[in-house]
């Protein structure tokens, strides 16, 4: 089974006629079919409709008519976007009984409008509460890059599948770190677009004051096409790189990092000739207040469900979301008053002393499955509490960020994050740009035992 | 707040009943243990000093 990988490929390889949109779609059926069972990524097969779906490109092609950018490209989202006729399970079985979505989420049908063609749900934590992906009803998702390594969470299907070189492209949502902690365990490219510049109906909510859909991809280039489509605007102009203040977020984003991820994050640097370090006032209590507000979010979203069917949820979902149904009115509005302080401190820095600041994404390689831990103030700790440490305290100003898969020469992948102001994604595509043509971020598809 | 493992599960449980949740035995020490990791995000929070006019976010603009 061949195919072209890339987004630029596969999509070339249709409009020339190299290649037709229903072959395209047939070879990644297959592959997931026999070769997702090393990394359960998938929770649902949509062939009929990606077959469907990939004639009527094919259709176009042969009427004469302009072909879409995305045409024939293959595409997964996490089980928690809604797709025309389908369940949405947001990795439960609590809501099976609900109706099938009567229309696809925006930013999936903005996707399949561009030619993209839906073939598959991917797994996720339950309720997209975890840095797991290791799910009680529908399995756990091995990082392909060594499957006896987490492949992150909550949305690490996405993560794993674009990393296996299964699809070129896939969407995840991201509240605490959800697309940037997979995205850097299993070594791709994600983006947490700025909170509220991509639609989120139909994706399912878990907290309201953070959620952010967004998408994975093998490489930048691929990253940068999809988003600019899910957000149904033309590529901006991206500024030159030399226009650019960068800093490197020292304080909190400097401690408990490993020295394979230390000295990563310094060729990052140097790569970018990064001469500034800055800080942010009160990172740690920025981390409890996205924590907060998820739990209290959270909690609240289900507590009708909880009241009723608390059986039915993975019993640790199940106590998280108590725990946060129980949180008192006055935590959940000091944490929201923080936000807004935190924000505006932010906001000071970004017009005062940098345009993209660097940051790591988590700080070790992908903890083992059989040893889910992660080394914090000299104590081993659960790594599913603590892959958050640096994501989250960034969730909490609704800033864009990119995560880019850091290159470590001593083992498995790991992950930066860029950061801009709100609205300066071409920033970060700059910057990330950069990174890319330096070789000290982006890896290619790893070799899977069944492949 | 209280830093009694007993007092913590009475007053767990009396949230819960103020809320109309039943909380059962099996999910009773899960909830526990999460409301004090809660907690203790909570009395990191109590720490920073707000002036009055700092609104909660509520209808929040990045």
């Amino acid at each position: 089974m061949s195919r072209p990988l890339t987004i630029a490929e596969i999509s070339e390889a249709v409009r020339s006629g190299k290649m037709t949109a229903r072959k395209i779609t047939e070879t990644t059926l297959d592959i997931l079919k026999q070769q997702d069972s090393s990394i359960h990524s998938v929770t649902k097969l949509l062939a009929k409709e990606a077959l469907a779906q990939a004639d009527a490109i094919d259709a176009l092609r042969s009427a004469g008519k302009p072909l879409p950018p995305l045409a024939g490209v293959p595409f997964g989202v996490k089980d928690l976007f809604d797709v025309a006729g389908h369940v949405t399970t947001a990795g439960s079985i609590v809501l099976n009984d609900t109706l099938p979505a009567k229309q696809d989420a925006p930013v999936v049908k903005r996707l399949k409008d561009g030619g993209a063609i839906l073939v598959a749900t991917l797994n996720m934590d339950e309720f997209a509460y975890g840095f797991a992906t290791e799910n009680s009803h529908y399995g756990t998702t091995f990082n392909p890059r060594d499957t006896s390594r987490m492949a992150g969470g909550s949305s690490g299907g996405s993560a794993a599948t674009v990393a296996a070189g299964f699809l070129p492209l896939a969407l995840g949502s991201d509240t605490n770190g959800s697309i940037r902690v997979p995205a850097s365990l299993c070594g791709v490219w994600g983006l947490k677009p700025t909170f509220g510049r991509l639609p989120r109906e139909g994706a399912y909510p878990f907290s309201a004051s953070l959620d952010v859909v967004g998408p994975f991809a093998a490489n930048l280039s691929d990253l940068a096409t999809a988003f600019h489509v899910m957000d149904g605007t033309p590529a901006a102009p991206e500024p030159k790189i030399s226009d650019l203040r960068i800093a490197r977020l020292g304080g909190w984003f400097a401690t408990n990092l490993t020295s394979s991820c230390q000295k990563a994050l310094d060729r990052a640097c140097d790569a970018l000739d990064v001469k500034q370090t800055v800080e942010l006032p009160e990172v740690a209590i920025a981390r409890a207040c996205s924590f907060l507000i998820t739990a209290a979010e959270g909690g609240n979203l289900h507590l009708p469900r909880l009241r009723r069917v608390a059986a039915q949820y993975d019993p640790a979902t199940r106590d998280r979301l108590l725990a946060g149904a129980l949180l008192p009115a006055d935590t959940y509005l000091q944490a929201q008053r923080f936000r807004r302080w935190f924000r505006d401190q932010v906001h000071a820095l970004f017009r005062e002393k940098a345009d993209v600041l660097i940051a790591p994404s988590v700080m070790c390689e992908a903890p083992r499955r059989d040893d889910p831990t992660v080394m914090v103030d000299g104590k081993s700790v659960s790594a599913r509490a603590y892959l958050g440490l640096y994501t989250q305290p960034l969730s909490l100003p609704g800033l864009p960020v990119l995560a880019a898969p850091l290159i470590n020469p001593d083992g498995l992948p790991l992950g930066l994050q860029l950061v801009a102001a709100p609205g300066k994604e071409a920033s970060l595509f700059a910057v990330a740009r950069e990174l890319e043509k330096s070789g000290v971020c982006g890896y290619s598809k790893p070799e899977l035992a069944c492949l | 707040m209280t830093d009694s493992r007993e007092e913590n599960s009475l007053l767990v449980r009396a949230r819960a009943k103020a809320l109309d949740i039943d909380l059962s035995p099996d999910c009773l020490p899960g909830v526990l243990n999460n409301t004090a990791l809660l907690t203790d995000f909570t009395r990191l929070l109590q720490q920073h000093h707000f002036v009055d006019t700092c609104e909660p976010a509520g209808e929040y603009e990045p």
